[in-house]
């Protein structure tokens, strides 16, 4: 009896589990949050944003704070020194993100199409894909295949929106193509994500000069992607014998471990 | 058993690991704690228990990411479903046993998450097999010491708890 009911449940879920894939499946190719999902990130959005002030603050406080020492005749001078210690953290938080903002303004001043500035809330909770939750939506004005930037260069495209939220492709995501070329030059190629740190630029044809520390930048190719948008460096070339094209490895410029405001491009 | 409770830790963990853990910690040094709760929580209560919650907390993860298709509510099904088996075979009230079960699930989980996620295509880089053993799955068996015994209390009844021991 016990196995009977214990298999016909696992039987039920898997086939549920399927439905869901087939739902997936279809809603991500109409690019769209389905309604469920949408009012889970909707709800969620709010949390993650909380949780990362307080780590980001956290962090910072804590590798300021570390250094103690243990005798009891010091301990109001301690006590002092923590609370101004915790004023001079709050000081220094006020002007990363200062310097952020400001750096952000000049850098949207700089863009000629309308920019909407978006907080980073959540990443993929998997290992494998490479997206990221902004606390922007449709409501917003943001619509799928925008793309993303911050001033330190591209950062990737709006895949999926919901009223609230949207989920951005990052330029690291194994789903990710860019069309680019070096910056200076005519060197062609299309710069994947790989799951990891870094990119690779492929179809660069074999004779093509490329070396590394080079500057690749978007094309312009495919109309997603604004021509001149600064992608990466080229941390390694890799060029094989009796084969049509060679292959670069590029370092994005964007520290994608640290970002938390991007600016959305109106198309 | 309290599934409210245990809800709000599901949802909780989610936060951490979507929100927390990408910015404290480099990449190869995150902690998966939804697969330790499920294989936690099977551990403790069976295989339907298993995998029923590792539907919950696969489908939790799906809508999170957006990009898995509904293929983690099938893994952390199985999951679920498989760690829910152990506890007719070994003694559930051993510390280390979570531990075990954590780092094997941990590794499966992933490798068969790699095969699957890409719809079919070729992966685009190759397995991180050595990374999965260790550092990721050894750091979810450390974790399972201390989830396991922060979801115990709500998971099994005192006196299921009594008898047991």
């Amino acid at each position: 009896m016990f196995v009977r009911v214990h298999w016909e449940t696992y039987v039920l879920l898997f086939f549920l589990s399927a439905f869901l894939v087939f739902v997936q499946v279809h809603v991500t190719a109409n690019q769209l949050m389905n309604p469920v999902e949408g009012a889970l990130e909707t709800v969620m959005a709010p949390i993650q944003k909380i949780f990362g002030w307080i780590t980001r603050g956290a962090s910072g406080l804590f590798s300021d704070l570390f250094p103690r020492e243990d005798s009891e005749s010091i301990e109001s001078l301690k006590a002092r020194l923590s609370l101004y210690a915790t004023e001079i953290e709050k000081l220094k938080d006020q002007g990363y993100e200062n310097e952020r903002l400001r750096s952000l303004l000049t850098f949207r001043s700089r863009i000629a199409k309308k920019t909407i500035p978006a907080e980073v809330v959540g990443r993929d909770p998997t290992r494998w894909f490479h997206t990221v939750l902004i606390d922007k939506g449709s409501s917003h004005g943001i619509t799928k295949d925008m793309i993303v930037l911050t001033p330190g260069g591209l950062v990737g495209r709006i895949f999926q929106v919901s009223p609230f939220v949207s989920r951005v492709l990052l330029i690291l995501d194994p789903d990710s193509a860019v069309p680019a070329q070096i910056a200076e030059g005519r060197t062609l190629g299309i710069v994947f994500g790989q799951g990891g740190d870094q990119c690779i630029m492929k179809y660069i044809a074999h004779d093509a000069p490329i070396k590394e520390k080079d500057t690749i930048v978007s094309s312009g190719m495919g109309e997603l992607f604004p021509k001149g948008t600064p992608i990466g460096r080229v941390s390694a070339v890799i060029k094989k014998e009796d084969v049509l094209f060679k292959m670069a490895r590029i370092r994005p410029l964007v520290d994608f471990a640290a970002i938390e405001s991007v600016l959305v491009v109106e198309r | 058993m309290k599934p409210a409770q245990l809800a709000i830790i599901l949802l909780l963990f989610l936060v951490l690991q979507t929100s927390v853990f990408p910015v404290i910690l480099p990449a190869g040094y995150r902690p998966e704690l939804i697969t330790v709760m499920v294989v936690c929580v099977a551990l403790l209560k069976g295989s339907q228990t298993g995998t029923a919650f590792g539907f919950l907390a696969g489908v939790l993860e799906d809508f999170a990411s957006g990009r898995s298709a509904g293929v983690l509510a099938f893994v952390k099904t199985s999951v679920g479903f498989l760690a829910g088996v152990v506890p007719s075979r070994v003694s559930p009230d051993s510390v280390f046993i979570p531990a075990l079960a954590v780092y094997a699930f941990s590794f499966l989980e992933q490798v068969v998450f790699y095969f699957l996620a890409f719809s079919g295509n070729v992966p685009p880089y190759p397995l991180p097999w050595k990374e999965l053993l260790y550092p990721f799955a050894a750091l979810n068996a450390a974790l399972a010491l201390v989830v396991n015994l922060v979801i115990r209390p709500l998971v099994v009844r005192p006196k299921e708890f009594f008898h047991r021991n």
